[in-house]
């Protein structure tokens, strides 16, 4: 039971962030920006491009990679599955999630030396003892 | 008798929490890796993958259930700086890992088809799904960052001693 509730709450949360998600998507602001993109496409001959109604051109053209013949070999790879290629892109997930680890891995080490230094100097002789 | 009994039955349950723990967390670490490189799973099981990965942070939350209770609870009290900024650092990731996949399920175009779903295609979905993609790499390593200790010393004691004692047995054997 107590993890039933425990589950729902979680859920309660995802909702409350999906339909916010959702909302902001679906607000003025946003379907505005997307349809500035839009009226950019227009000028590209790329089509109309309005906010949730793409047609397949405009929506080719709003993903650069899938629009070339290039791009169209990607996605035939995308589809296809597993490219042996694809293992040196784990670099890039790779890389700054070490960089990032180092950081801060050695900022902390940095920052408890530095606590311990302090908490063990021992206090000069001239200073007088403190009175309560 | 019984004084002695409970505290190891309760030790070993906690013992074996913490081996769920690590393994669920090394298995996420691992599945969010591959899921993130899209060229190499390809389409299909980057989306099953994604969603797989959705329901395991779920349980990965149920079991740290306590820890997010208690710090939520102490929130606006007296609470060591280091310990809130863990958790504003999980609270943002959690918004990005919900986004992330919700954004993944609305444009997905092959998992939500052989459910029987399909989404009107959206280029601010797509957007917002690179963006927190890229996003969650930082947000995963500054996680991971913030439990480095509990990560070394877990890793020595449940795979690293572990290995070395097989092998000195072996060697001695």
């Amino acid at each position: 039971m107590k993890t039933v509730l425990r589950i729902l709450a979680f859920l309660l949360a995802i909702t409350v962030v999906a339909g916010a998600t959702y909302a902001i998507g679906q607000s003025g602001l946003v379907s505005q920006q997307t349809n500035l993109r839009g009226e950019e496409g227009r000028h590209l001959g790329r089509g109309q491009g309005e906010f949730g109604h793409f047609d397949d051109e405009a929506e080719q053209g709003e993903r650069p990679n899938f629009g070339s013949e290039s791009g169209d070999r990607d996605r035939d790879r995308q589809s296809l599955g597993f490219d042996a290629f694809a293992l040196s892109s784990f670099a890039r997930i790779l890389l700054p999630m070490a960089l990032v680890i180092t950081a801060v891995v050695l900022l902390s080490m940095a920052g408890q030396r530095w606590r311990d230094r302090s908490k063990n100097r021992p206090s000069p002789p001239d200073t007088p003892a403190p009175t309560s | 008798m019984a004084t002695t009994t409970i505290p190891a039955e309760r030790k070993r349950k906690r013992l074996s929490e913490t081996v769920k723990n690590y393994w669920l967390d090394i298995a996420l670490f691992f599945a969010f890796i591959i899921d993130m490189n899209t060229r190499f799973t390809g389409i299909s099981i980057h989306e099953w993958l994604g969603l797989g990965f959705g329901i395991a942070l779920i349980y990965h939350l149920l079991l740290h259930w306590n820890w997010i209770a208690s710090l939520t609870k102490r929130l606006f009290r007296k609470l060591p700086g280091g310990q809130r900024l863990r958790y504003v650092i999980d609270l943002v990731l959690f918004v990005d890992m919900v986004v992330l996949t919700m954004t993944g399920i609305w444009i997905s175009e092959v998992a939500m088809r052989q459910l029987g779903l399909s989404f009107a295609p959206n280029f601010f979905w797509r957007r917002l799904h690179e963006q927190t993609a890229d996003f969650a790499i930082f947000l995963v390593a500054l996680h991971i960052a913030l439990d480095w200790k509990w990560i070394v010393s877990t890793t020595k004691r449940y795979l690293w001693q572990p290995l070395t004692k097989k092998r000195s047995s072996t060697s001695k054997a």
